[in-house]
Parts: structure tokens; C-alpha cells; sequence
């Protein structure tokens, strides 16, 4: 066989014994003298690898580079694995940064054990979620060896409602009695006694977010882990209807809430407790929750309306309350809702709210009531949206005139702006309530006739127009959709607003989807009134 | 005045406000005080400390990052980087890894953190052998630490 002079002498000497020794004599020295070149080669490759300007940075920055470079992916694949796989060098950083490992991954037991073993002390990041299709039976050996390492989960979330594959929770959960280090524990499953473990008996000092959601707690004193560091506080059924759940005693809840000074949101869903306070102390002195700024609501009016004459919310900037369809026999009593609501929240107007919705369910033919009061910091709108009264999908269970009633009684009217409403109201309220708001400005009406809001610009329309009391002073634009236009009213708009046609600001009649207008009564319109702008999308 | 002197001897006079973006020297005038001497910087030549001081320049009067925040936290942390530094930024590798080595050195967080997240989104998309030419680097595994990166592999690329 030829070979090369140029090559090391330690090769050169294996060619040498060739028919010398023994064929597997042989062997064993080539075999042992490839190693050592692949080893030489690693070894040069490693010396190579030393120049180059990125492995001359401190392991300390190249960790955070990796971490950087792994922190967007890692939610959607374990691609940044590879990061790990670059070189030598690389994977001894990567595997020295604890941190890097320690978001666990469930995506395979032997993955969840590898990852376990290199976070060594680091906290403990724990999602998991049994929708994925990966998910295995397996998960469970590798959800016992997270929560045998309680001491540090920093952040866990669970959600078992993965229709094919339910977690065994209990059991997995009965081997943590306490997290010190929790801050964040959000488990979401389907009406699991999973909590009925000792999960967390011997508490959780540093949680921060709590989410319960279909978890059936038996014993909320035994079974709920709340700290006095506690900020969000979010506990539902998981049900979209009323079936029986244990929920806690009036007592029990109060006496936690009063536990709870830096909670800043509050969101139970057929959660309250399902009591009248009666005797209870906080009917004479209520609890003042001065931390919370966003409350949710999500039960019978009647136990909303008795939990607030109990627990004063003064400084709430985002509230929804929601009373779904089934819990009413007849129609809601807002009444007693909004005593209630004004008894425990100083004002909407003080505390920022931008809007009031009262609108139905949308995905159900049931008209379940939402009241939604937005301020600044609301989720769906910024700090430039309008006053808003949205009264919209109300239906014969629920009045306007009740609605705007009750919340004249109690709030001023006066910041509104806007005012969307799809049922009559009568003309008392347009003419007293809503005549004279400084701020209105935009009117829609929907489906209904708007006689009344037309008999509104009646009331003394000659004695306002000396004291310059003008009828809706603001109103820049009314919208009419999808509703039968009557003959009369073509002789009642005009007039109503003839007298606004000469004051500015400038007016907009919008109509749209409506029956009942001919050309000759739009042509009328638009003479009678050619100050103001007539917008027929019929038309157009 | 500060007096700095880069590891090639070049002598450089900055103003105070300025260079105290670098921990390292705010430090070190607290604790000496008032001085004449100029602080030698063996571990910075003297075109990247120029490249330091736009840096420095560019957000003088601007408040210092928070101190207290671990660089090696998991979160969601974002790659974005503000159009200026990305300009700054827009250097060959061998001065990047220099600004970071220097940024380290001198501890000016707020550059090591840019530096970092540049080089992060270098990355950003490509595979291990991608990296390795983007950074000139071999592979230098040996068979069985390539066999175990296989194993590692499969689990990386199953979902």
C-alpha cells in the first residue's frame, strides 16, 4: 500500500509494520491510532475554534447571547437546542447556564429529566398543556419529578383540558406541599378535585398570580393558596352554566380579601359566595380594597349585588360584570345592582371610565347582560375613546329607561358623548335625562322608532331658543339603522331640528338600512334643513 | 475631564458625564476621587474605545439603565434594537465582539445588552452549521458528544 512521507511517523510506522505483526495485532494499533487523529482533529479544531472573535467573549456574555437568541423561539419548538450544538465551547456554556434550561420542557420524558438535571438549583419555569397532540402517557413520570422539586417552581401553569389525555394531577400535585418560591400558578383543567391533594398545604409565600380555573375546591381555606403578596386573583368554574360547585362562605372569602392589600385584580366567575352577610360585621363596615383597579364579575346579580355592599372597591378603573341569562327568572334588578355598584365604587367618572356597555352574549341567542365600565387602562381602549353608553342588545328583559335611570341616579351623565341604543325609550328620559348633556355629541339608534328623541326637541323649542337652552347642545351627528322611517317623521325631524340647523356645531343625519324614506321626503329634508347634512346610504 | 489611556498608549480626554455611562469608571472616580492620572484601559485599543465614546456620547444626558435586572432571566425577551443602534451596530464581527468585550469590560449594560441582541439576531433562523460559518467556527465534537447532539436533536425537532 503507498503512503506518504509527509505523513506524522507515528503513521508512517503503522504502513512500516505492514506483514510484520499479526493482522489483528495490526489492527488494534491502527484502530487505536485513528482514534488518536480524531481526537488530533477535534482537538485542532477546538484551537480553531479559539480565534474566533465570538468564543473570545467571556462564557458569562456568550451565555446571555444564547439565552438571547433562544428567549423568542422558546414558547413555539425547542429548536434553540441547537444553540447548544454549535461547539464545544458553546455547549459547555450552554449547559452551565441553569437558567437556559430551566422553561421545562414535557415534550419528552427523557428530554424533561436532561432539562431537570441541568437547571442543577436554578427556579423552575413549568408550562404545560395537554391540547398538544405530543403530549404523552408518559408526561406524568416527568410531571412527578418537577413537583419533587417544589422548593423551586417559580412559575407554573397546567392546562388538562386536553380532550384525549387528561394529566393525573391529584396524584402529581400531592407531591408538592410548598413552593417558597412560586409567583406565578395558573392551573386550568375540567372539574378536577385535584386541589383535595395537599397541594401547596404548606403554602406558597411568594405567589404572586393566582388562576384557578375548574378546579373544585372543597375546602377554600385548605385548598386555596393565598399570600398576603397576592395581586391577581383569578378564580372561575370553568362552567358556562350553573351547576352546582362548592363556593366559599361569605366568611371565609372576606376574611381572605382583608389578607390581601396589594391585589390589584379580582376576577371570579361563579365564584362568589353565595351568602347575604347577614350579622356579618362588613355589612356596618365594609372591606375597602384600595389596591384593586380591575374587577370581573361573573354571576347572579343578586350575589354581585350583595358581595358589593360588603367589599368596596373605591378605586377601580376596569369593571365587567357579567349576569349570565340562566341565573334570571324575570327581569335582572339593576336597581339594587346599581345601588349596590354606586355604594362600593366612588364614582365612574373619578375613576377614569370611558364606557358602559351593556350588550348580550354574541355567541348565544340568550341575552345574557355584560355591564362594562373601561377606564384608561382598559384592555380594549386607549385613553382617547369617547364617553360611551352602548345600550345595544337589550332586550325586553332589560329597559333603557331602567338602565339610563339608574345611572343618572347615581353618576353624572354629563362626560357622555356618545349614546348607541337599539330599544324605545320613553320620552321622559330623552327629555330630561339626555336633553340637555353638555357632551353628547353622537346618537345612534337602531331599529326602533325615534319619535320620542324627535318630541324631545318639542319641549319649549320657541322658550329655548331665547334662553339659548339648546336641545342637545352638542349633538353633531344622529345615525338611524334598520328601522321603518313613519311618515310623520319626516314632518317631526325637520322640525326638531330646525332650529339646530343654525347652530353650529355643524349637524349630520346618517341613515342607513332603513325603510319607510322615499327621494320626495329625503329632497324634503335637505330643503327644509340645508344647513344640515342629510347622508341616505338608499341614496348614495 | 477624565483621562483615559488605551492599551495602544493613546491618551483620550472625555467628559465626565459622558464616560459615566461605564459603571466601571463611575466606580473607580468615586472611589479615587479628583485625579490628574488617567485611568489606564488595558483591555480596550484605542478604535474601539473611539467607537465606545460615540456610543456614550450619542446618550449622554440620557438616564442610566436600571441595575437590578438579571441578564440571565428567561422571559419574553425581545430582539428589538433601536434604529440608532442597529447603525451603530452595523460593524464587522471583529469590531462587534470588541465593542462587547469592551462594553463587558467597562460594564456599560445597556451596550452589552445591544451587542448581545445583535449577535442574538444574527442567529435568529439559522442551524447549527449556519451559525458555525457565520462565526467561523469547525465542529469540534467528538463522535460520542455527536451522537448524544443527535439524541438531543430528535427531541429539538419533533414538535
Amino acid at each position: 500500500m503507498p503512503h506518504d512521507a509527509m505523513w506524522s511517523i507515528p503513521t508512517q510506522n503503522l504502513f512500516e509494520k505492514t506483514g510484520n505483526i499479526p493482522a489483528e495485532e495490526h489492527r488494534t494499533l491502527i484502530q487505536r491510532r485513528v482514534d488518536e487523529l480524531k481526537n488530533e482533529i477535534c482537538a485542532l479544531n477546538s484551537l480553531h475554534n479559539s480565534l474566533s472573535p465570538i468564543n473570545r467573549l467571556p462564557p458569562e456574555v456568550l451565555s446571555d447571547i444564547i439565552i438571547q437568541g433562544s428567549s423568542q423561539s422558546r414558547k413555539e419548538s425547542l429548536l434553540w437546542i441547537r444553540l447548544s450544538h454549535i461547539c464545544k465551547h458553546w455547549r459547555e456554556v450552554a449547559l452551565d447556564c441553569a437558567s437556559l434550561w430551566s422553561d421545562i420542557s414535557f415534550q419528552n420524558p427523557t428530554l424533561t429529566s436532561v432539562m431537570l438535571s441541568r437547571t442543577k438549583s436554578a427556579p423552575l419555569t413549568v408550562h404545560i398543556d395537554t391540547s398538544f397532540p405530543q403530549t404523552t402517557p408518559r408526561i406524568n413520570y416527568a410531571l412527578s419529578e418537577v413537583f419533587s422539586s417544589g422548593d423551586r417552581l417559580q412559575s407554573l401553569t397546567v392546562d388538562d383540558r386536553g380532550k384525549k389525555r387528561r394529566l393525573q394531577l391529584r396524584k402529581a400535585l400531592s407531591q408538592c406541599t410548598t413552593a417558597p418560591i412560586l409567583e406565578d400558578l395558573r392551573i386550568i383543567t375540567r372539574e378536577d378535585n385535584c386541589l383535595n391533594s395537599g397541594f401547596l398545604k404548606d403554602g406558597a409565600p411568594s405567589l404572586v398570580h393566582l388562576e384557578l380555573s375548574g378546579c373544585i375546591i372543597s375546602d377554600w381555606n385548605a385548598q386555596v393558596p393565598l399570600g398576603a403578596g397576592l395581586q391577581i386573583l383569578d378564580l372561575s368554574t370553568g362552567l358556562n352554566r350553573t351547576t352546582f360547585r362548592p363556593r366559599p362562605s361569605g366568611k371565609d372569602f372576606l376574611s381572605s380579601l382583608r389578607k390581601l392589600p396589594l391585589l390589584h385584580t379580582l376576577r371570579l366567575s361563579l365564584f362568589l359566595p353565595n351568602d347575604r352577610y347577614t350579622g356579618h360585621p362588613a355589612l356596618l363596615a365594609p372591606i375597602v380594597c384600595r389596591s384593586l383597579r380591575t374587577l370581573d364579575l361573573h354571576d347572579s346579580s343578586l350575589m354581585i349585588s350583595n358581595f358589593l355592599r360588603v367589599v368596596h372597591v373605591p378605586d377601580v378603573q376596569n369593571m365587567k360584570i357579567h349576569t349570565p341569562h340562566h341565573f334570571r327568572t324575570g327581569r335582572p334588578d339593576f336597581t339594587e345592582l346599581l345601588t349596590a355598584l354606586h355604594m362600593s365604587w366612588k364614582s365612574l367618572v373619578d375613576a377614569g371610565v370611558r364606557e358602559l356597555r351593556l350588550v348580550r352574549e354574541p355567541l348565544t341567542a340568550f341575552h345574557d347582560v355584560w355591564l362594562e365600565f373601561n377606564g384608561p387602562v382598559g384592555r380594549h381602549h386607549s385613553s382617547e375613546t369617547a364617553h360611551t353608553l352602548d345600550l345595544t342588545g337589550l332586550n325586553v328583559q332589560v329597559e333603557a329607561d331602567t338602565i339610563i335611570h339608574g345611572v343618572s341616579q347615581y353618576w353624572t351623565l354629563e362626560p357622555l358623548q356618545i349614546l348607541d341604543i337599539d330599544s324605545i325609550l320613553v320620552a321622559e328620559a330623552w327629555a330630561t335625562t339626555l336633553r340637555d348633556l353638555p357632551n353628547l355629541r353622537h346618537i345612534t339608534i337602531v331599529g326602533v322608532s325615534m319619535l320620542n328623541f324627535c318630541n324631545a326637541f318639542d319641549k319649549e323649542q320657541e322658550g329655548a331658543a331665547l334662553t339659548q337652552a339648546v336641545p342637545f347642545p352638542a349633538l353633531e351627528v344622529i345615525a338611524l339603522e334598520e328601522t321603518m322611517l313613519p311618515p310623520e317623521l319626516f314632518q317631526k325631524l325637520p322640525k326638531a331640528l330646525f332650529y339646530r340647523s343654525f347652530s353650529p356645531p355643524a349637524f349630520k343625519v346618517v341613515i342607513s338600512h332603513c325603510t319607510g324614506i322615499t327621494e320626495d321626503s329625503y329632497q324634503l329634508m335637505g330643503n327644509i334643513l340645508p344647513h344640515v347634512e342629510v347622508v341616505w346610504e338608499g341614496r348614495g | 475631564m477624565v483621562l483615559l489611556l488605551t492599551s495602544d498608549n493613546e491618551m483620550f480626554s472625555v467628559a465626565e458625564d459622558v464616560i459615566k455611562r461605564s459603571a466601571y469608571i463611575k466606580n473607580m472616580l468615586e472611589d479615587v476621587g479628583e485625579s490628574d492620572l488617567p485611568i489606564p484601559l488595558p483591555n480596550v485599543e484605542s478604535n474601539v474605545l473611539v467607537k465606545i465614546l460615540e456610543y456614550c456620547e450619542h446618550y449622554r444626558g440620557e438616564p442610566l439603565p436600571a441595575s437590578d435586572v438579571d441578564p440571565a432571566e428567561i422571559g419574553d425577551r425581545s430582539l428589538d434594537i433601536a434604529d440608532w443602534d442597529q447603525k451603530y451596530m452595523a460593524v464587522d464581527q471583529e469590531m462587534l465582539f470588541e465593542i462587547i468585550l469592551a462594553a463587558n469590560y467597562l460594564d456599560i449594560k445597556s451596550l452589552l445588552d445591544v451587542g448581545c441582541k445583535t449577535v442574538a439576531k444574527m442567529m435568529k433562523g439559522k442551524s447549527s452549521e449556519e451559525i458555525r460559518t457565520l462565526f467561523n467556527i469547525a465542529n469540534d465534537f467528538t463522535p460520542e458528544e455527536e451522537a448524544q447532539i443527535r439524541k438531543e436533536n430528535a427531541w429539538a425537532e419533533c414538535r
